[in-house]
């Protein structure tokens, strides 16, 4: 049996290796789609722990305030604690230089420091007198042109100050996750440099070898009380994952579905080789062979396959990864102002889960077709399957599929407010849908083409023949359709919706901030003031409070300006709701509205640094700003609340007339270097726009994925057809049909797989835009999106799809135009 | 000038025997020829080299005045297409289509597809006693009756050859009587020339020549 199975596998490669070979791509594509995201995934969330942990370093306990900042009373608990080996304070300063991003950790360096900052080769200067010292990566040293003793300006808020490269150190050799933009400073000279108010980001603690990590923080924070809360290294990891939740759902929701395609593509690849066996399996069945026997030669065949198909997948998938992290790294960079993955690192886990994805389908896909030879005697498996056998054995399926459907659905009837997954499930139930129906519809409809020619009508009618292996690349261009119609669908329409959004509240005529989240100086602030032809001006303050367990963001601005009512609009719009705001009322961002279950009209409780308010929500509005959601007040409440901060950014309203543009030059040159932004309308909406599109960056991926399964799934089957109907090809051709025309009717087949594909994959697509917009991104960010279809963008996706359906089949169809008409004597049809 | 002409010719297959054997034969129009033979003597494969779907190891072939081997692929294929009509010995229907699909085939390659053309399709069906199945997938049809259907599809475009390959060989002695009778009729009311194989004696008697293959040589029966 052995020698069979290798003369049998010799035999089928020598007939068609361009079949083996895409088989096995089939696999290999598999296992690095799976790859590829998973390996974005976990790059991306260790990237962010690790500029958690930097420079820090493995300290045991951290000490974070509930609000705003820490006083140094917070050093003296922490140092006065028994278990307390060192404590050290830290604040954190953003800042840029040029393009370069800097995020300095500021902390004691008068203190002996542990962590990689001992590393420091080249030094100069000391870091307490040399004015602006700080230690650098040799990367971000490199880039910004600058050696030990060198000095350069950074910006932060509208300060720019001067810094000295004091050493350049190598912060990997302790964390080789951390981003090269990490900078490290003495505090009191950062906050005498960059002015910043007293007060600690974190109080990082050293216990004693042995001491009770629990214990400890415990004992701490029972004597911080309120005012600051203390981690555990676990507990600050998993802060730090909860920030990125949303972006993590995206990924995994991603992963989960690459490892979905992954799967239904090897296994596709895989049914179609062992369909072409079948007949033979039966033959030696018939033959005597014992059931033992077939299986294993079924199984080693796959496995080889599957074996293949892995070894080429997982480095496929890793150097995939490499090429998209950018695109990641951005998205991330702009969702959360964190670093970029510099360098990909390959867990164990990830290529293990490649392997078993891999292997794993192909065992299934093995089983499956074992079933079906257990389940037929010896004689039937000669019969070549016909196509109401096939409906036969799909019709369960499909009723399985409709059951699903139902249950899915039944359970986000009772579970819709308190499982937020129950979306997925529902998109999920989609898809399965979507592949389930696709042979019952490929072969209604093509039943339904009364070809008049031997044209497209004609390909289309001949879909129904071979119904499962076309069946198969319907239904995986139907999934990646539907994902990419989905989510197109779903950016799109939240691109509409934020863009009406701009409009309504984005209405000063200029707007002044700072690059970096510092704050504005008043010289800064009288010389905005002294616009010419300033109708109007106004300022925004920010600040936080906690409201429960939730800190919350706070913008004070002014609400009574003439003529701007639209700046917050809101979700049930009445009168008096401003005026309420002026009298001490707030506004509620509509994520906050909806995670914390809060209305208008309800009285909430705010702790801030100055104590306990109880303010009235005078209205909700709709926010695009930020998921964690925000509350708007009036300055005077502000004020109240916060202090009397200074404002982060000032808009202002110009007289009719008044030159927008020249007032903006006007500005930015008596502003002098002071380094501040200042943008029209025009360019902050723009710019927002911009932060948009970048967000959503990540989406390519999924396209390319789509992409790539759109022209695999239509290649193979094509390639299979071209040979496993070479005998109704030769007919074809001994009926008189010339080689152009056979050509022709392999492209049309393409086609009208891609046509098919294309129809099924737009109605999952519109099922799993309402089911994006409704549930899930209600339920995981509280936005509301009203569906716009980016028409433009949803044609181009389609005439895409169906020039690379034309474009997969060329090869397929010319090696079918080349069947002679003598294939015809020795086959049967 | 005649309808089909062989000469000299031979054939072996790749690594086989020989399995004609410098067979001459010259078939003038309108004329009806049986060829018979034991099983594997190269009936089937005389025939195929006739239609142009196997080509000759040795000799000429010469079809209305045209020799084959001086076609290229597209000439041979639109010279079948418009000059021939083929039964098949295993009929090679396609699963995938109806009945009348199925005699339709040669008009929707060759783009004749009409209304007349329909109607023609079913005119023959009606002869070979098929009209209430036209709509059926021929997957439903006895052996008997595809046959019949693969006949009808032979003769759509009215083929000034036709050439069949035993064409009454899954039929009972009365039904193969009947299609006979409708290949000769179509020889008679269009004057197409017929080829056909056949095992039977009376079948064979019908035709104005018969010839005997025997292992590879063809020789004119008395
Ligand atoms: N494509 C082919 N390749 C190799 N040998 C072939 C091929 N086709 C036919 N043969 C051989 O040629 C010989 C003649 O075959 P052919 O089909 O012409 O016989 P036949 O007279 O039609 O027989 P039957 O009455 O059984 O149909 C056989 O020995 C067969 O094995
Ligand atoms: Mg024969």
């Amino acid at each position: 049996m052995v020698r069979y199975f290798a003369k049998a596998l010799a035999a089928m490669v020598a007939k068609s290796p361009v079949l083996y070979v895409l088989t096995v791509l089939g696999v290999a594509l598999g296992v690095a789609s799976v790859v590829t995201i998973q390996l974005i995934n976990d790059n991306a969330i260790a990237a962010f722990a690790a500029s958690v942990r930097a420079v820090t370093g493995d300290d045991e306990l951290t000490i974070v305030p509930t609000l705003g900042a820490l006083d140094d009373s917070a050093m003296r608990v922490a140092l006065a604690d028994a278990a307390t080996q060192t404590a050290r304070p830290i604040v954190r300063v953003d800042a840029l230089a040029g393009e370069e991003r800097l995020s300095i950790v500021a902390t004691d360096l008068t203190q002996p420091t542990r962590g990689p900052l001992e590393l420091g080769a080249e030094r100069a200067g000391d870091p307490l007198v040399t004015p602006g010292w700080i230690a650098l990566s040799h990367e971000l040293a490199a880039r910004l042109g600058v050696t030990p003793g060198g000095t350069f300006t950074a910006v932060n808020g509208s300060r720019r100050v001067v810094l000295t490269a004091g050493a350049l150190v190598d912060f990997k050799a302790t964390l080789p996750l951390a981003p090269s933009s990490i900078a490290v400073m003495d505090i009191a000279q950062a906050q005498a440099v960059f002015g910043l108010s007293p007060g600690l980001d974190e109080v990082a603690i050293d216990l004693l070898d042995g001491a009770d990590v629990l214990a400890a923080a415990a004992r701490i924070g029972e004597v911080l009380g309120e005012r600051a809360r203390v981690l555990t290294p676990d507990e600050r990891a998993e802060e730090a994952a909860g920030l990125l939740a949303a972006f993590r759902l995206n990924l995994t929701a991603l992963s989960l579905i690459s490892l979905a395609v992954g799967v239904f593509l090897i296994h596709g690849a895989l049914q179609a080789t062992l369909l072409r066996r079948r007949t033979e399996l039966g033959v030696l069945r018939a033959l005597g062979a014992t059931r033992r026997q077939v299986v294993g030669l079924v199984i080693g065949e796959v496995m080889l396959i599957g074996c293949l198909g892995t070894a080429l997948g997982l480095p496929l998938g890793v150097v995939a990864a490499r090429a998209n992290i950018d695109v990641v790294s951005g998205t991330l960079t702009n969702l959360y102002l964190l670093q970029t993955v510099e360098e990909l690192r390959v867990p164990v886990w990830v290529i293990a889960v490649g392997a078993a994805v891999g292997l794993g389908s192909a065992l299934l896909g093995a089983t499956l077709s074992l079933i079906e030879l257990r389940r037929e005697d010896a004689r039937a498996l000669l019969v070549v399957s016909t196509l109401q056998e096939s409906l036969l054995v799909l019709a369960p399926r499909l009723l399985v599929g409709a059951a699903l459907l139902g249950s899915a659905t039944a359970i986000f009837g009772v579970a819709a407010r308190s499982w937020a997954p129950a979306g997925f499930v529902i998109a999920v139930t989609i898809l399965a849908t979507v592949v389930l129906a696709t042979p019952w519809l490929v072969l209604r409809v093509s039943r339904l083409v009364r070809p008049r020619g031997f044209g497209f009508g004609y390909s289309m009618r001949s879909l129904g023949q071979k119904l499962a292996a076309n069946a198969f690349a319907v239904a995986s261009l139907a999934i990646a359709v539907s994902m990419m119609f989905g989510i197109t669908a779903m950016v799109g329409s939240f691109r509409a919706t934020l863009e009406s959004w701009i409009g309504s509240t984005v209405r000063a005529d200029i707007y002044v901030s700072t690059e970096t989240r510092g704050r504005l100086d008043d010289d800064v602030l009288r010389t905005i003031a002294a616009t010419p032809g300033t109708r109007a001006s106004d300022v925004l303050r920010k600040g936080e409070a906690r409201m429960g367990e939730r800190t919350v963001r706070l913008s004070g601005v002014n609400v009574s300006l003439p003529g701007v009512p639209s700046r917050w609009p809101l979700l049930h719009a009445e009168g008096g709701v401003l005026e309420a705001v002026a009298g001490g009322g707030l506004l509620v961002s509509e994520p906050l509205a909806r995670k914390a279950n809060l209305a208008r009209g309800e009285r909430i409780q705010l702790r801030t640094l100055t104590g306990e308010h109880e303010l009235t929500i005078a209205g909700v509005f709709y926010d695009y700003t930020t998921e964690q959601g925000t509350m708007v007040v009036d300055t005077a409440t502000f004020v109240r609340l916060v202090g009397p901060v200074a404002p982060s950014s000032v808009a202002l309203y110009l007289n009719h007339g008044v030159d927008i543009d020249a007032t903006v030059r006007d500005l930015q040159r008596r502003l002098g270097d002071s380094p501040v932004v200042v943008r029209s309308n025009q360019r902050l909406r723009a710019t927002i726009l911009d932060i948009f599109d970048q967000t959503f960056a990540i989406t390519v991926i999924l396209q390319a994925m789509s992409f790539l399964i759109a022209v695999a799934g239509i290649a193979l089957t094509l390639l299979i057809a071209a040979r496993e109907r070479a005998a109704e090809l030769a007919l074809y051709r001994a009926l008189g049909a010339t080689r152009c025309q056979v050509f022709r009717i392999f492209v049309g087949q393409g086609l009208s797989l891609g046509a098919f594909g294309l129809v099924l994959g737009a109605i999952g697509g519109a099922a799993l835009v309402m089911v994006l917009i409704l549930l899930i991104n209600r339920a995981y960010f509280g936005w509301t999106i009203r569906l716009a279809l980016p028409g433009w963008a949803l044609a181009e996706q389609a005439a895409t799809i169906l020039a690379a359906a034309v474009l997969a089949a060329l090869y397929p169809a010319m090696r079918a135009s080349r069947t002679p008409s003598q294939e015809l004597v020795r086959d049967d049809l | 000038m005649s309808a089909l002409v062989f000469d000299k010719v031979s054939k072996r297959f790749e690594g086989g025997r020989l399995v004609l054997d410098a067979v001459s034969l010259e078939v003038p129009r309108g004329a009806r020829y049986a060829v018979v033979g034991r099983s594997g003597s190269g009936k089937s494969t005389l025939l195929h080299i006739a239609a142009g779907i196997e080509v000759a190891t040795q000799g000429t072939v010469g079809l209305f005045g045209k020799a084959l081997h001086e076609l290229d692929d597209r000439g041979r294929t639109l010279l079948r297409r418009d000059a021939v009509g083929l039964v098949f010995q295993s009929f090679f229907l396609l699963p995938h289509l109806s009945v009348a699909e199925n005699v339709g085939l040669p008009a929707m390659i060759a783009g004749t597809m009409s209304g007349r053309m329909r109607d023609r399709v079913r005119h023959l069906l009606t002869r070979v006693g098929l009209a209430d199945r036209s709509a059926d997938s021929v997957q439903k049809l006895s052996g008997g009756e595809m046959q019949r259907v693969a006949i009808c599809r032979a003769l759509l475009l009215s083929p000034k050859l036709i050439l069949a390959d035993e064409p009454t060989g899954n039929l009972d002695d009365v039904t193969g009587r009947e299609v006979m009778r409708l290949l000769l009729e179509a020889c008679g009311d269009e004057g197409a020339t017929l080829v056909y194989v056949t095992h039977s004696q009376e079948l064979a008697a019908l035709a104005d020549a018969r010839f005997v293959l025997h292992s590879g040589v063809l020789e004119k029966a008395p």
